[in-house]
Formats: structure tokens, C-alpha cells, sequence
């Protein structure tokens, strides 16, 4: 039997396959009786419905430990739904439940009607299927318990195509009107599992599957087992009052395609001059948008300038403003202290942000550092970005309120009130975690391409601008006082190829750093400690005894203004341009967590 | 692929070497109904195969899967 933790490290993939939702749910309910019997917390659901709920079941254990929290579930034998909650005196009861999940089928639940029957027949049918509910629903409220109900999946086949659609007698006009009416009857009692929308985005008629149904009165397809899990979280959260509030969002390649501190407003892909790309993210900026005006608070947490950041949202095609953000955390700082900045500054607590990143080294430090924190892969298309976001629940809610409406104004006013201090993450270990492995060695011809353009994109990380093009990069490889080191790195994450180059000049008995590039990419990696300490072992080597660092301010670079003091080096000039180190002193500041990658 | 006898047992949660195929749900415990059914899922998705109704209910022993399986792929 695997334990707690390991059970719900198992589970914490975006979709555990058949077999492991299987094998944990056998974990989880053996913990969850040894926790129950011994005193320790438990959350007690019971299940009851009209089908074989055996399935339903496991699912149910496996997505509330999903959310945190260890469930035994009960499942009441199935097509005694309705007498299980109604008798007081039912082994239901006797279970005690907090939560009673009812999963209704339309085949256990519609009376024949004839096929002619009229809208007032029918409605009058609804009304006394609804009245059924409601006291399903008294009886259970009246002993303490919470209800999701699932909405009515309707049958797939219709007879006679549209002329079965125009028939209030219909069994699919009936589902849809019983649904209707059930969400209205059950405002503020139930809380309502889209079962109905979970059946047509994965296809009716592959989802009801009558072969299941007619061989173990399944009434779906086990396949969709997996795809049920985030939404009965979503109703799990809703029921329980966790709600997510807090969308926490990087801005370059999630906002809008590239980096906007390279390429500027002008060059990030936003709208439709930048092809289906800039339409997709101009399209997932409306969506979020629609989100934030239905309550969900906004934030930026993103490596950025501030400055910088925000003319992102003075493009034509940004359907988002910067106003729109309650929170603006926009430092090179990382992504676990920029995130509690923004719960602070928001008193909102972790448990309630959902994080999207385009960075999948961003999504594990947050991962591993805010468990709390729901962590989003979008993956790499905007195209699919609204689907991978949603397809969590994380924001749906059962009716939208007053204070939906005017949340995010609320808190966009709460977070410009507020300032606070950055507080340090334990950043050593996520670093360590990453398997970083570099290689600084003399540039090759072949990297020529891509040294050149690096001169030209990279505007943050470039300690003097001087944008040498690929020809003076070649001649300057040629001359023997100088050195140009070309830096690659790969994490576990996959490789990031060359992401960075340094230029060294030998004048007189002193190196000077002539020009010094970082890709964005690997900002605050320890990779400028790695790099400097493969350029002072090839100074030894030359016999030279100073080490000089240049720094030339620009528009875009402050973010390396204070490079060279963080790596031991002393202002030869007040204005801060040149810097020196002495080549004698020990390397042990040069604290880097990229080990040598073999040649 | 797996071998058939290794997809049986992840679906039963026992060890493969337990299985042989002479085993069926009257000889092992965990071979319950759900699991059958169970069983019946994973090698549709596995074969990427359509079983019939009858396929299903006959997938109560290691001999038996095997057989419903060659019919099909």
C-alpha cells in the first residue's frame, strides 16, 4: 500500500490513466479507513445512483485526495438512490456523510409519456420529477449534509432527427427541460456537476457506450474515467467554499507571444498583424478579460522591468489593461516570491491562485516550493490556451453574485494601496533540483549564426549594447588577445541550447569584459557565477592579473546595472561603468548550481 | 503491447507471476464483475479495439481474454 504522499504524487498528473485511478482509489480507501478508525481526519462522501456507482466511486476518492484531502467513500448499491437519502434508518444515513453526491440517469427517472403528449403534460411531469429532488435534498439537509448532484446526461440516439427535437415528449427535450428546472429548484441547496457538458465534450455516443451500460450498467465508457476527475473537483471545491479566486499569469509567451523586453510593444505577437498566433493570444486575452469581469482576480507575476511590462497592455490589440491587474509583481525575483507577494498584497491566500506559465522550470519552483498553488500547464500553443485553462474548473462557480461583479475593481484598488517587502524563497534547493549542466568554452564558427543573432535580440541581460554583427564576431575569434566564450545549458526540462556569450579583451596585464549576454530564459539561474568562473580560470592561464567588467547603461538594461557587484567586483569609476576583480581571490562567492557538462 | 497477462494483472492489482492461464474469476478473488468490466475498457483502449457486448461478458478468464483479443487485432 503506497502512503498519503506517495498516493498523491501518483495522482498529481494532468490525467492519471485508467489503471492508476484504479490502483490509488484501492490506497486511498484502505487509508482512509485505517484514518477513520484511528480517530484522524476524513472527509465521509457518500455516492447514491441510479447506475453502477463502483466506478463513480473511485474516481471521487482519487479527486478529493487531488484536492488535499482524504475521502471515504461510501457507495450506496445502485437504483436505491431515492430510498437510501429518504429513509432515515438507510445504511446512507448510517454512513454519516457530509457530502451525498446523487447521480440521477434519465433511463431510472423518466416516466413514459405518449409521444404526443403536450408542453403542459410535460412540464407538469418536470415539475413533479423536480418535487421528487427537492425532498431527496430536505432529507438530507436535515441531517447535515452537503449535495452535488450530477445534471441529467441525455441519451444519445434521437428518433427521427429533428422531429424528435421539435417533441416536448422527447427524452432529450425532457433532460434538457428537467435539467433547467432542477438548477433553478436547487439555488443555494445543490451543487451541480455538469455531467451533461462533461458527456458532449468527449461525445455522447462515445461517452454513453451501451455496451457498457448493457454489460455492467455502466453509464459510461471507463475510458472517460480520467476526464471526470477535474470536474467533480471543481464541484468538490465549489461545495466545500475553495473556490479558486486568484488567476496569477506570466506575461511573454503567455500574455502575448515573445519577450517585450527585447522586442518591445511593437514586436510581441498581439492581434491579427501577427497571423493566427497574434489572434489566438489577442483571443485568450478577451477570455480573461470575461474572467476578470465574472469576479476572477487578475495578477502579473513576471521576470520584467515594470515599466517595461505595462506598455505590453498599451497595445492596440491587448483586450487587457494594466488596471485590470490587482497585483503587478514585476522583478528578478523568483516566481514562489513573487506569488506570495501578490497573496499578501491581496490577502488572498495561496490556496485560492491559480498560476499559469509558459515555463515549465517556473511551474516546478512553484510546484515544489507553493504546493498550495494550482500550477496550469498551457502548454506552448496559444491557440489551445482557454481549453488547457478550463479544462481544470478552477473558476467555476454555481452563480455569479453582486460582489463578482466588482471583485476585481476591489482588488485592484487593495493592491495598489499596499506595499511590502520581498521576502527570500529557499531558491537553493529549487536551483539544485533543476540538474543544470553548462559548458563555457571558446566560441566555434558554427555558433556563429546564433551568437549574431543574440546580439541583436538580447536587450536585458547585455551588459554594453554594442550589437557586434556576425562578421566582427568572426574576426574578433581570430585574434589571439581575445576570447569569445559561448555558454549553452540543459536542465531536466530539456536543453535550452546557447543562451549566453561573453567577449574578453586583453589590455595590457587586464582582461576587460568587452560584451556579456544572457538569454531572458535563464535569468537568475547562478549561470553568470558559472560563466565568470570559466573566464577567471582562463585568465590564470593567460598570466594576466586583473579582471575588468564593463557595464554601459542602456533603456533596457538596469536589470544588470548591479551585476558586478553581486559577483565581487569593485567600481574602478564612480559612474559605475568599469569594475574590477582581482584574479588571485578565491572563487568561493561564485556560488553556482550548473554543473560541467561533459564534452 | 503489453503482454496480456501483465495488462489482467495491472487491471486485478496482483503480480503477473500470480496469474496463469488456467486463472479466471473463480480462481482469483479479485475478479470481480467491475473488474471485468474494467478489464474490458483497458483493452479497448490498449488494442484501440470496439469489443462487443458478448466480448465482455466472456472476459472472465486468462484464456478467454487472450481469445477475445486474437479475434479482434
Amino acid at each position: 500500500m503506497s502512503s498519503w504522499v506517495a498516493v498523491r504524487e501518483r495522482l498529481a498528473v494532468a490525467r492519471p490513466p485508467l489503471p492508476e485511478l484504479m490502483a490509488c482509489a484501492t490506497d486511498i480507501a484502505a487509508l482512509a479507513a485505517e484514518a477513520a478508525a484511528s480517530g484522524g481526519t476524513v472527509r465521509r462522501v457518500a455516492l447514491a445512483a441510479d447506475l453502477a456507482p463502483d466506478l463513480l466511486r473511485q474516481a471521487i476518492a482519487c479527486a478529493t485526495a487531488q484536492e488535499g484531502e482524504l475521502a471515504l467513500v461510501h457507495a450506496a448499491p445502485y437504483g436505491v438512490m431515492r430510498q437510501e437519502c429518504l429513509d432515515g434508518g438507510s445504511a446512507l444515513h448510517a454512513f454519516q456523510p457530509e457530502v451525498v453526491v446523487l447521480v440521477p440517469d434519465w433511463r431510472q427517472t423518466l416516466v413514459p409519456l405518449p409521444l404526443d403528449a403536450d408542453a403542459d403534460a410535460v412540464a407538469a411531469d418536470t415539475a413533479r420529477q423536480v418535487q421528487g429532488f427537492e425532498a431527496i435534498w430536505t432529507a438530507l439537509e436535515a441531517r447535515g449534509c452537503r449535495i452535488i448532484q450530477h445534471l441529467f446526461v441525455p441519451p444519445s440516439p434521437l428518433w427521427r432527427g429533428v422531429a424528435d427535437r421539435r417533441s416536448p415528449a422527447s427524452a432529450t427535450r425532457r433532460v434538457q427541460a428537467l435539467n433547467d428546472a432542477l438548477i433553478d429548484a436547487g439555488a443555494g441547496r445543490v451543487t451541480w456537476l455538469e455531467a451533461d457538458r462533461l458527456a458532449v465534450g468527449v461525445g455522447l455516443a462515445a461517452w454513453s457506450a451501451p455496451r457498457f451500460f448493457h454489460a455492467g450498467k455502466l453509464g459510461f465508457d471507463p475510458r472517460f474515467l480520467p476526464d471526470y476527475l477535474p470536474w467533480f473537483r471543481g464541484a468538490w471545491r465549489a461545495t466545500t467554499g475553495r473556490t479558486r479566486k486568484l488567476l496569477v499569469l506570466d506575461l511573454d509567451d503567455t500574455l502575448w507571444g515573445g519577450t517585450i523586453g527585447d522586442e518591445g510593444p511593437a514586436g510581441i505577437a498581439l492581434g491579427p498583424a501577427h497571423g493566427g498566433k497574434g489572434e489566438a493570444f489577442a483571443a485568450w486575452q478577451q477570455h480573461l478579460a470575461g474572467l476578470a469581469q465574472r469576479g476572477v482576480v487578475l495578477a502579473v507575476c513576471s521576470k520584467n522591468a515594470p515599466e517595461i511590462a505595462a506598455t505590453g497592455f498599451e497595445h492596440a490589440d491587448s483586450a487587457l489593461r494594466r488596471e485590470d491587474f490587482a497585483a503587478f509583481v514585476c522583478s528578478w525575483d523568483d516566481k514562489a516570491t513573487g506569488l506570495r507577494r501578490i497573496a499578501q498584497q491581496l490577502n488572498l491566500g495561496l490556496d485560492a491562485a491559480v498560476f499559469v506559465d509558459d515555463n515549465p522550470a517556473e511551474r516546478a519552483l512553484v510546484q515544489q516550493l507553493l504546493p498550495e498553488v494550482a500550477v496550469v500547464d498551457i502548454g506552448a500553443d496559444p491557440a489551445q490556451f482557454i481549453e488547457r485553462l478550463e479544462a481544470g474548473h478552477w473558476f467555476d462557480q454555481q452563480a455569479y453574485t453582486e460582489v463578482d461583479h466588482g471583485r476585481q475593481a476591489a482588488y485592484a484598488a487593495l493592491g495598489q494601496a499596499r506595499a511590502v517587502e520581498t521576502s527570500s524563497a529557499d531558491i537553493g534547493s529549487y536551483l539544485a533540483g533543476l540538474e543544470m549542466q553548462g559548458r563555457a568554452a571558446p566560441a566555434r564558427a558554427e555558433e556563429l549564426p546564433r551568437l549574431a543573432q543574440m546580439e541583436l535580440k538580447t536587450n536585458q541581460f547585455n551588459l554594453t549594447t554594442r550589437r557586434y554583427t556576425q562578421a566582427q564576431l568572426a574576426a574578433q575569434m581570430q585574434q589571439p588577445d581575445r576570447l569569445l566564450l559561448a555558454f549553452h545549458l540543459k536542465d531536466r526540462f530539456g536543453d535550452h541550447g546557447l543562451v549566453g556569450s561573453l567577449l574578453a579583451v586583453r589590455e595590457a596585464d587586464a582582461l576587460r569584459i568587452d560584451s556579456w549576454l544572457l538569454s531572458c530564459r535563464v535569468f537568475s539561474r547562478s549561470a553568470e557565477a558559472f560563466i565568470l568562473r570559466a573566464l577567471i580560470l582562463w585568465a590564470r592561464e593567460q598570466g594576466v592579473s586583473a579582471l575588468v567588467g564593463e557595464y554601459l547603461a542602456s533603456a533596457r538594461n538596469p536589470v544588470v546595472a548591479d551585476l558586478y557587484a553581486r559577483l565581487g567586483f569593485v567600481p574602478l569609476s564612480a559612474d559605475g561603468r568599469l569594475w574590477q576583480r582581482s584574479l588571485a581571490a578565491p572563487l568561493d562567492d561564485l556560488t553556482s548550481f550548473i554543473a560541467e557538462a561533459s564534452p | 503491447m503489453p503482454e496480456v497477462r501483465a495488462l489482467i494483472a495491472s487491471v486485478l492489482q496482483i503480480q503477473p507471476d500470480a496469474l496463469h492461464d488456467d486463472d479466471g474469476a473463480e480462481t482469483v478473488d479479485a475478479w470481480d464483475s467491475l473488474k471485468t468490466v474494467m478489464l474490458a475498457s483497458m483493452i479497448e483502449i490498449t488494442y484501440d479495439i470496439t469489443l462487443d457486448n458478448s466480448d465482455i461478458e466472456r472476459l472472465t478468464s486468462v484464456r478467454a481474454v487472450r481469445e477475445v483479443i486474437a479475434r479482434h487485432v
